[in-house]
């Protein structure tokens, strides 16, 4: 019988050997197994490390091979080398073994009956660190340590067990099973073979066990980049480690699983894969991004290979993949960790912009800098998680004690349970949003179609507009973010409104989230954004179609944000001293342009949020007022009115073009609607300012949001003292304007109380942390009752909106304007036209002017509008002549306001009433009914002919008299009128046809013309051209402000806007300037730092202020003493 | 200061509690107090629409509708029309005439300055009914309508407004009367309108006046006795399902052997508030007021008769829904014989009623004998200009009623604090005052007559009453059996 132990062929690839060669190579030396023999495999390199093996490994067999083509292209060597071995025992030159380990392991291979055996890795420069104790892998392929980086090894991971990846560099494996392998992948020339290998063993049959008992010490020389990754087997230079680790990685997915379980798996793989592409790229991690595209291209520029492969695999399947995935983890191991470092660590650290607390905790320069952070992870809880008895090994709560009983932990204590519940809240708002996921937005209140990519950037450079009768006033910046992102998104304006309109909503959430986060737990931020989603208000605003309402409930709550830090207030950031280095954006300059941004972004879509703002920073004053801490809140104050100076200079050429219209400016940011039916002050309260919200339980938020009143202490109470102050002033501007008593500056409803909300939101979440953390200092008594009166308040108060979520669209008409309405459009024999819309202001689906509180006028071009006619000019220009004509009717003034209204084209007259059309048992919109006295003076007109089939809702009218817009006749011009109001004559308007057709809102129109008169009934006058081949013809004005060319000679005529090449270009200098701006806010140059400091520090430029020794994310000096620095770090964590 | 009161901030200073709690508090009550007080204050009733108005000077432009008159076909009550020209300058119109086959002819119409013209458009355009519409550039400018027939004759304002509701609180069909109800639709839309009587019988709704269709600028003219047959109080509603019309009243009155044409202008709305300036009972003569209500409620009603001396007690009815009451005030022993009174006709809440006055001599004495009238209704007497318009019969030099002049106009103060009014003639010259009368200053519920010598000094000019305040006027004319049988409430300007 022979009793010698199986023959081991340890087999070590060495290349260019580092100073830790020699300790490897004498720990190998030194094992106690008799029956090993070593075959060193020198691949390539430039150094022969025969010398140093003859000295500590005389026996050792050296083959040097040519090339490097990695570690497992060399390792495969061994099997047309040897003979007769039992096992291969696979070792990398930076690895040494205790004395111990082979045996071990072979004595594990028989035990386990193991076709692989891998011992415990620890740090070669510490090895109370643990590396790798096996490893596992999730359905994608991606690897998960079992451990922590950096964890100790205290014996907790000291249990044999299976594993799915023996990691590289000391490996046992049996001899027939890598020979029928067939070696290594030499594809795979690092990062990766050691997965490939093991997954491939055990669909073979093979186990893969650790015994950590045996133990190796790894320098890791590739992976710590100390050694250069070998090129590939085509000679092409090594990418990096994460292509290669990407690439390899789906190289196994790929050639590993059966065909059934790849086709279940690799869509998911490529939505993760997605997901990855579209969050690199927007974290700006653009290395991630090619990582994950170049794995896919390099993987199907090799199908042909793979299918070879993938045969062999086959060849070898002795158990099915069920069975092998068994021992992959759940799930995507990348997202997991991604929105776990997300949740826990913040944007920057999931993003890897910053190390991770735990890497940065294991680090020797930064340890100690972060808090701790609980993440379930074993080597973290070891020293900081008081439940460390009931984590298994991989860091798993068992979910009892050491007594066996079930845990009962705080309810969203845990980051799994807030995720469970993100999701849950996730789904309530799908569902209830997934009819408008489905189908378009239906043309309602300020949900207009939004034309197609380019006629928005034409729109916004061209110098004309086609709103009223034609303005050269600049065009809003809205159509600039509406064309950058139409031009992302391929032109899918669809897709741009949706994105725009539901992603307001979870965006202000995710802003209350932020604003709590220095302030409270991350339960209690999760309850303070959940409130916000909470609340009807977004729904309402959603519901009756105001996109400025959305806007702002998106916007407000980042305003905050950086309105608290402007005013330093604990526990927010304080603006440092300019001496202290730091980075620009935290400079009162720095602040003022990063809300002017904000800002500039939101008044573009809803100039309403530019007043918002003034009051969010004069409540956080007269609040830090009453609450006796008012240190720097004034910087809030002055950090909000340059901040509106950098939007409107952002905005400049929008800005000076409201500002020019006078008096009639203040209507940019809303038109005054009816007093009749206005909220009241109760509906106000409970943001119930539209259909949702009208259940008495709407009230219990607010009576929630009262708890940190009532038991806050510290920065909880202050905090929650300015919040109501902003709360309140909210309410009484938005009670100010619902009731008419600000006379023209009426902003919508809707965003005014954006901040109330988002106060009474964040107030909830300081209530909950109030719960947390100040109710212990209280003795027992009607707080602790109020605390639970609070906390079933918070709950009732949210089940209104949960209900509103039934109907899939929040309410919002199913049927919009759109539809009854779409008949209108232009014909050759009518030429083109105006629609005029009259109504309440909130019922417009278009922008307008006003004519009285509750009657505002509008006009679109050919039917029904789009968003060009959603953002119009402050001032109606020659439009205001429609205005009056109106005025004209409803005092009986006029009898025939149809032929009044011809000259602009008017051939429709829409009266709104409701919000939407009625449809009997399917929608009953809101109605807003227009003055009582507008519809008797329509109707009374000889020359408004009631459209029949109108549905209810709305009442149309056609103009017997109208005129089209481009129109020709052969008698002889309009004589000028001697009065002041140009009123048309009925022979002003007689014998008029249509001429020059062409799309609505073009800037040049062509067409044969007839002898005669053209008019052009297109503003301003002088910019409008007619030529008649070539040869332009002469003009005059027509009603004041209108053109009519006489005479024109039979041709081919063009009428073309000549605009003023000054507003292009100030558009193109305000686009360069956004440019300019996002770059710098997005890059976080520090080239800025120095142009931000003041004129006396820029002398000295500190060469470590540049250094980057001080980021955004870490402490800064001069911020305070111990006390400040433990305040604001989790502020500046949470810097978006 | 225990913990409850304050927080310690993180810099060690103190976080007030108090102060937040109770400036929260008071200024969401306050504001709540505010908008509670907004909330109950009594909103202004809306402002009824004023049957005729005469649009101001500046206006844009002013359409006049007159209807009700027959034309030359059956000669029952033709029509001359009244412009009165209040501005300075002349004023060009053109008048239209459709009848009511759907025949339609214009022809334009020259109005000189502070001149008074007539147009007849019966000259225009023949038919059996005729309406007229006289549409003018700006405003300034009163139309109003003389029909003459073999009944007799009667004026009437022409109306400046459609509705979708007329009323009408006065009617026979007794005795052989002819009751027609004229349906004009002067604008661009179509009409549907469904005409419904209240008798003492109770509603009546032929089906023959169910969804009448009234084209754009189409008459129709409904003959009521036909199907609302010898009924002695005839209240009518016109309610129009869609579109708008004029709507006015002719009755053809014979009985007794006395005769009489009344042509009313519908109220569009029932009012809380009427006033007739005046009114005599002669002796033998009856004065009837038709209080018709057509609300689906009862209302109640106060008729409030002041006498030269003072108020006497007032009459008060509840007038249950869609029917009508009729005080018959020459049989009241309040109201002297031969007294000249002022009537004012209030309803407590709710729409308001509507309220004509009708007037037989009892004698077959100069005809015509009878009339009926609508009252002046409270909106008119509110008018913003607090200017009256009121044309005068005389024109032509060959009037189409000869010898027909004005006889009194009475004057009423119906409101509650005194007012100031002056009464001016209208001359191509401008307004010329009366020289023998000076301003009149009227108490509350007082009222005063203006007789017929004062007019000598007018010429053939109308007048324009201007007042401090709200008044209610209307001139009585004559060839008539007594005061009142044909009169002319005042035409109020536009504000």
């Amino acid at each position: 019988m022979d009793a010698r132990a199986p023959a081991v062929v340890a087999v070590l690839v060495t290349r260019d050997p580092g100073p830790w060669f020699e300790v490897a190579l004498a720990a190998l030396a030194a094992q106690d197994y008799e029956e090993m023999v070593v075959l060193v495999l020198v691949s390539g390199g430039s150094t022969d490390p025969t010398a140093q093996l003859a000295a500590v490994l005389p026996d050792a067999f050296v083959r040097r091979l040519e090339e490097d083509r990695g570690f497992g292209s060399a390792a495969n060597e061994a099997l047309g080398m040897v003979e007769g071995a039992a096992f291969y025992l696979l070792c990398h030159d930076d690895c040494a073994p205790d004395p111990g380990a082979l045996h071990l392991l072979v004595e594990e291979s028989y035990r386990s009956n193991a076709g692989i055996v891998t011992p415990k890795m620890v740090r070669w420069d510490d090895p109370s660190l643990l590396l790798h104790v096996g490893m596992s892998a999730d359905k994608t392929g991606a690897v998960v340590e079992r451990v922590q980086s950096g964890e100790v090894d205290h014996g907790q991971h000291d249990a044999v067990r299976d594993v799915f990846v023996a990691p590289g560099g000391f490996t046992l494996i049996r001899a027939d099973l890598f020979e029928e392998l067939g070696g290594f992948d030499t594809t795979m020339v690092a990062m990766g073979e050691d997965l490939d290998l093991s997954w491939r063993a055990q669909v073979a049959g093979a186990r893969v066990v650790v015994a950590p008992d045996a133990r190796v010490r790894h320098r890791e020389a590739v992976a710590g980049e100390l050694r250069p990754v070998a090129d590939g087997p085509d000679g092409a230079p090594a990418p990096s480690l994460q292509v290669l680790e990407r690439r390899h990685e789906l190289r196994a997915v790929l050639k590993c699983y059966s065909v059934f379980h790849l086709v279940r798996v690799l869509p998911q793989a490529a939505v993760l894969a997605l997901a990855e592409i579209i969050a690199g790229l927007a974290a700006r991690d653009r290395q991630r991004a090619r990582a994950v595209i170049g794995a896919w291209g390099w993987n199907f520029a090799r199908l042909g290979d793979l299918r070879r492969l993938r045969r062999v695999v086959k060849a070898h399947r002795t158990v099915p993949d069920g069975e092998v995935r068994r021992l992959q983890i759940n799930g995507s191991a990348r997202l997991s960790t991604y929105l776990s470092r997300l949740a826990h660590q913040g944007f920057d650290v999931a993003h890897g912009r910053t190390p991770s607390t735990v890497e940065s905790a294991a680090g020797d320069e930064l340890e100690g800098t972060f808090g701790p952070v609980l993440t379930g992870s074993v080597g973290l809880a070891f020293s900081e998680d008081a439940d460390f008895d009931e984590l298994d090994d991989l860091g798993h709560r068992s979910g009892r004690d050491r007594f066996g009983r079930r845990r009962r932990r705080p309810a969203l204590s845990s980051g799994r349970s807030r995720l469970i519940a993100w999701a849950l809240v996730a789904l309530v708002l799908i569902v209830g949003s997934r009819d408008l996921f489905a189908r378009g937005l239906p043309l309602v209140g300020q949900f207009l179609p939004l034309p197609n990519w380019s006629a928005t950037w034409s729109h916004l450079v061209s110098g004309w507009q086609s709103p009223g009768v034609g303005t050269t006033a600049p065009a809003s910046p809205a159509f600039g973010v509406l064309g950058v992102l139409g031009t992302v998104l391929f032109g899918g304006m669809g897709l741009v409104q949706k994105v725009l309109v539901l992603g307001c909503i979870p965006l202000g959430a995710w802003g209350v989230s932020r604003f709590l986060a220095p302030l409270c737990s991350p339960r209690a931020r999760l309850v303070g954004a959940v409130c916000y989603l909470g609340l009807p208000l977004s729904y309402n605003a959603l519901a009756e179609g105001r996109w400025d309402g959305l806007v702002a409930y998106a916007a407000v709550p980042w305003i905050l944000i950086r309105l608290a830090r402007a005013s330093g207030l604990a526990p927010f950031v304080a603006v440092p001293p300019p001496s202290s280095g730091v980075r620009w954006t935290q400079t009162i300059p720095g602040q003022m342009l990063t809300l002017g941004v904000i800002e500039a972004v939101a008044i573009s879509f809803a100039p309403a949020v530019a007043p918002v703002i003034i009051l969010c920073a004069l409540g956080i004053v007269v609040g830090s007022v009453l609450v006796g801490e008012s240190g720097g809140s004034w910087r809030a104050v002055g950090v909000a009115a340059g901040a509106t100076v950098v939007a409107a200079v952002l905005c400049g050429p929008w800005v000076m073009g409201t500002v020019l219209a006078g008096h009639s400016a203040l209507g940019v940011f809303g038109l005054a609607g009816s007093t009749q039916g206005a909220p009241s002050w109760s509906e106000l309260l409970r943001f119930a300012v539209g259909p949702a919200g009208s259940s008495p339980l709407s009230w219990l938020l607010l009576v929630a949001a009262l708890l940190p009143l009532l038991i806050g202490r510290q920065a909880r109470l202050a905090w929650a003292g300015r919040l109501w102050t902003v709360a309140v002033l909210s309410w009484v501007l938005a009670l100010a304007v619902a009731r008419g008593w600000t006379g023209s500056f009426a902003p919508s409803v809707d965003v005014l109380l954006v901040p109330a909300a988002a106060a009474v939101a964040c107030g909830v979440g300081l209530g909950v942390s109030a719960f947390e953390t100040d109710l212990s200092g209280y003795r027992f008594g009607w707080r602790q009752l109020v605390t639970v009166g609070a906390v079933t308040a918070a709950l009732l108060g949210m089940l209104p909106v949960v209900a509103e979520a039934g109907d899939g669209r929040w309410g919002l008409p199913a049927t919009g304007y759109g539809e009854p309405l779409s008949f209108m459009a232009p014909t050759v024999a009518h030429g083109s036209f105006r629609v005029l819309w009259l109504g309440d202001p909130p019922t417009l689906p278009i922008g307008g002017w006003s004519i009285a509180p509750g009657l505002a006028y509008a006009t679109s071009e050919d039917g029904t509008p789009d968003a060009v006619n959603l953002w119009s000019p402050a001032g109606p220009g020659p439009a205001s002549t429609l205005g009056r004509a109106v005025e004209l009717a409803r005092s009986g003034s006029t009898s025939h306001l149809g032929r009044l209204l011809a000259p602009a084209g008017v051939r429709y007259i829409a009266v709104i009433s409701n919000l939407a059309p009625v449809v009997p048992g399917v929608q009953q919109p809101a109605a807003f009914p227009p003055p009582a006295d507008l519809l008797p003076a329509l109707l009374a007109q000889d020359d408004l002919q009631q459209v029949p089939g109108g549905g209810q809702g709305f009442t149309l009218f056609e103009n017997t008299e109208y005129v089209p817009i481009r129109a020709e006749r052969a008698t002889g011009p309009i004589p000028p009128s001697g009065s002041a109001a140009p009123w048309p004559t009925p022979a002003d308007v007689t014998g008029w046809g249509p001429v020059l057709p062409g799309p609505r809102g073009a800037r040049s129109y062509s067409g044969p013309a007839t002898a005669g008169t053209v008019l052009a009934s297109d503003a301003p006058a002088g910019r409008w051209h007619l030529s008649v081949g070539r040869q332009p013809t002469p003009s005059r004005p027509a009603f004041g402000w209108a053109i009519q060319y006489n005479p024109v000679p039979a041709g081919s005529a063009e009428l073309a806007f000549a605009g003023d090449p000054l507003v292009p270009l100030s558009v193109l200098v305000m686009l360069a300037l956004w440019l300019v701006v996002a770059a710098a806010l997005l890059g976080r140059r520090r080239s800025l730092d120095w142009w931000f400091q003041p004129m006396r520090h820029r002398r000295r430029p500190p060469r470590h202020a540049a250094s980057g020794a001080l980021d955004e994310g870490s402490p800064a000096e001069g911020l305070g003493g111990p006390a400040a620095l433990h305040e604001h770090s989790p502020a500046e964590r949470s810097a978006p | 200061m225990t913990a409850g009161h304050r927080g310690r901030g993180a810099h060690g200073t103190s976080i007030r509690r108090l102060p937040v709690i109770v400036v929260v508090v008071l200024a969401l009550a306050l504001a709540g107090y505010a908008d509670h007080a907004v909330h109950t204050a009594v909103p202004a009733p809306p402002s009824a629409t004023l049957a005729a108005s005469t649009p101001p000077i500046g206006a844009e432009s002013t359409s006049w509708y007159c209807t009700g008159a027959s034309g030359s076909a059956n000669g029952i009550a033709s029509a001359t029309l009244y412009l009165v020209n209040t501005r300075a300058a002349a004023a060009q119109a053109t008048m239209t005439v459709v009848n009511d086959t759907g025949s339609t002819a214009s022809v334009p119409v020259a109005v000189p300055a502070g001149a008074e013209v007539t147009a007849v458009p019966g000259l225009v355009e023949q038919g059996t009914w005729l309406a007229a519409r006289v549409d003018l550039e700006g405003g300034g400018v009163t139309v109003s309508e003389l029909v003459d027939g073999s009944a007799g004759w009667a004026v009437s304002p022409c109306a400046t407004t459609t509705s979708t509701q007329w009323y009408f609180a006065s009617g026979s069909t007794a005795n052989g009367s002819g009751l027609y109800v004229s349906l004009y639709n002067p604008a661009a839309t179509a009409a549907v309108v469904d005409l419904a009587f209240s008798t003492p019988a109770g509603v009546v709704e032929p089906q023959a006046f169910e969804g009448l269709v009234v084209q754009p600028g189409q008459l129709v003219v409904a003959g009521v006795a036909s199907y609302v047959q010898n009924q002695a109080s005839v209240s009518t509603t016109v309610e129009a399902r869609s579109g708008r019309v004029v709507a006015a009243e002719l009755q053809e009155y014979t009985a007794n052997n006395l005769s009489g044409l009344s042509l009313r202008l519908g109220s569009p709305s029932p009012e809380s508030r009427w006033a007739f300036p005046r009114t005599v009972d002669v002796t033998g003569g009856q004065t009837d007021f038709s209080v018709f209500n057509p609300a689906a409620v009862p209302r109640r009603v106060t008729i409030s008769v002041r006498i030269p001396t003072g108020p006497v007690a007032p009459f008060t009815e509840t007038v249950p829904a869609e029917s009508t009451w009729i005080l018959q005030a020459s049989d009241s022993t309040r109201i002297p014989a031969n007294s000249d009174y002022a009537t004012t006709v209030s309803v407590g809440g709710g729409d308001g009623v509507v309220v004509d006055r009708t007037v037989n001599s009892g004698t077959a004495g100069t005809p015509p004998q009878w009339g009926a009238v609508p009252g002046v209704a409270g909106s008119s007497i509110a008018a913003v200009s607090r200017r009256w318009i009121v044309p005068t019969p005389q024109l032509p030099a060959t009037p189409p009623v000869s010898g027909a002049t004005p006889f009194a106009l009475g004057v009423s103060n119906p409101g509650d604090v005194s007012v100031e009014v002056t009464i001016s003639s209208i001359t191509p010259a401008g307004l010329r005052r009366l020289p023998s009368m000076p301003t009149l200053t009227l108490a509350p519920g007082q009222f005063a007559v203006v007789e017929q010598p004062a007019f000598a000094h007018a010429g053939i000019s109308a007048l324009l009453l201007e007042a401090t305040g709200g008044i209610a006027t209307m001139e009585d004319a004559v060839p008539a059996g007594m005061p009142g049988v044909v009169a002319m409430p005042g035409v109020p300007e536009d504000g």
